[in-house]
């Protein structure tokens, strides 16, 4: 499908950067899905597959359970895509969609009762082979490890912290946008982050003992 | 340093670490499997099996219709005649009088009839004009000491009728005159 490549080929270029994105593209893609053509979901799944798929695998520890809650988050979307009012507000199908990704991660917390159950060596599996960074080995080696007492650190918080904490310092949202996903004041995050933090903090010290 | 300044510079270390846990590459896997699942026709569920429109076609020849008319025409038409005043009971003497049907009201009289058993707990009046039923037609036991009264509207013209009495059946002994049921015993037969 000529036209469909046309449109894909820079979204999918920008899925580090999906800040950069127009409202109005967005709700073209969104209104074609919803005329019958889920074609046109292809370039928001390319687009978002990043975040989407970061946010579960911080929340979840496992790269196998992040790419089915990825996959249902992206499926439940488009099959609610009718009740997605955008608006034009900038970043507005972003912040919907983690909304139910977070759901998602959090109904798989649940139902697996995995809190307390950090998979430390499966979160960051074959990262290098699609590191872009030209450091040394070393410089690798230290990274992985540092990414690894991070992400075990991550899954002793509760889900409460972990969230803010993925959405806030691992994704760099703002408090605005974690607001309408977490359906949360501004000053209730802002807290809960603090605290998150000061929990972090304690347990990368447990882990590096 | 004050506390609240280092913990500010730890705050920011830990956000620049946590913010290395951005780079994620999803699996290449992903994209396709979202959008084959994207295109599998979603399971409908019950409520919204029976809540979808739907389209019914009904086709019929003049014959057909024409013949589905008079149908509907004979069944208006018996369900008018069933309609037709039956009895209207009242059996206390001191009662109100049963309402007179307002239809046929010149082919309607107010009958009413009467036994005196002592002892007997049910009496029930059957007859031509009520399809001989020996269940719903009861006569009240009126002054409480075995005077059974019924009032009736009857249509003119000639009836057969019987009392049941506790399940017997047995004929009016004041009928004014009496008539062969063609099985060996009679009928009361009133005439209006």
């Amino acid at each position: 499908m000529t036209g469909d490549a046309s449109v894909a080929m820079p979204i999918e270029s920008a899925t580090l950067c999906s800040g950069a994105i127009r409202p109005d593209e967005e709700q073209a893609l969104i209104d074609r899905c919803l005329a019958g053509d889920p074609e046109a979901f292809r370039p928001l799944v390319q687009r978002y597959q990043r975040v989407t798929f970061s946010v579960a695998l911080r929340m979840l520890g496992s790269r196998a359970d992040a790419e089915d809650v990825a996959q249902q988050a992206f499926a439940d979307a488009y099959a609610a895509l009718e009740h997605f009012h955008g608006e034009g507000r900038s970043r507005a199908f972003y912040t919907w969609l983690l909304r139910i990704a977070i759901n998602r991660a959090k109904d798989m917390l649940k139902s697996k009762k995995r809190t307390e159950e950090p998979l430390l060596a499966e979160a960051d599996a074959g990262q290098a082979l699609f590191a872009h960074d030209p450091g040394s080995p070393e410089a690798h080696a230290g990274q992985a490890e540092d990414r690894r007492r991070l992400q075990a650190a991550l899954l002793t918080l509760p889900p409460k912290y972990r969230e803010v904490l993925v959405l806030k310092d691992v994704e760099g949202l703002a408090y605005e946008e974690i607001g309408p996903i977490l359906r949360l004041p501004v000053t209730t995050l802002k807290i809960r982050v603090v605290r998150a933090r000061a929990r972090m903090r304690a347990a990368l010290g447990e882990v590096r003992r | 340093m004050s506390e609240c300044d280092r913990q500010a510079r730890q705050d920011d270390e830990l956000t620049a670490r946590l913010a290395g846990l951005r780079e994620v590459t999803p699996p290449p896997s992903l994209v396709p499997a979202v959008m084959q699942r994207i295109a599998e026709p979603a399971p409908i569920s019950l409520w919204a099996w029976l809540r979808r429109p739907r389209r019914f076609e009904f086709r019929m020849s003049p014959l057909a219709l024409g013949g589905l008319a008079m149908a509907g025409l004979l069944l208006v038409a018996l369900l008018a005649r069933d309609r037709r005043p039956g009895p209207v009971v009242s059996g206390r003497p001191n009662a109100a009088l049963p309402v007179k049907p307002a239809e046929h009201e010149a082919e309607v009289v107010l009958v009413r009839f009467v036994l005196v058993t002592s002892g007997a707990q049910r009496v029930a009046l059957a007859g031509d004009f009520n399809g001989w039923d020996p269940v719903h037609t009861l006569l009240e036991n009126a002054d409480g000491r075995g005077t059974f009264a019924a009032n009736l509207w009857l249509p003119r013209g000639a009836h057969e009728y019987m009392f049941v009495v506790d399940g017997q059946w047995m004929p009016d002994p004041a009928a004014p005159a009496r008539i062969p049921d063609g099985f060996g015993h009679t009928n009361s037969l009133l005439r209006l």
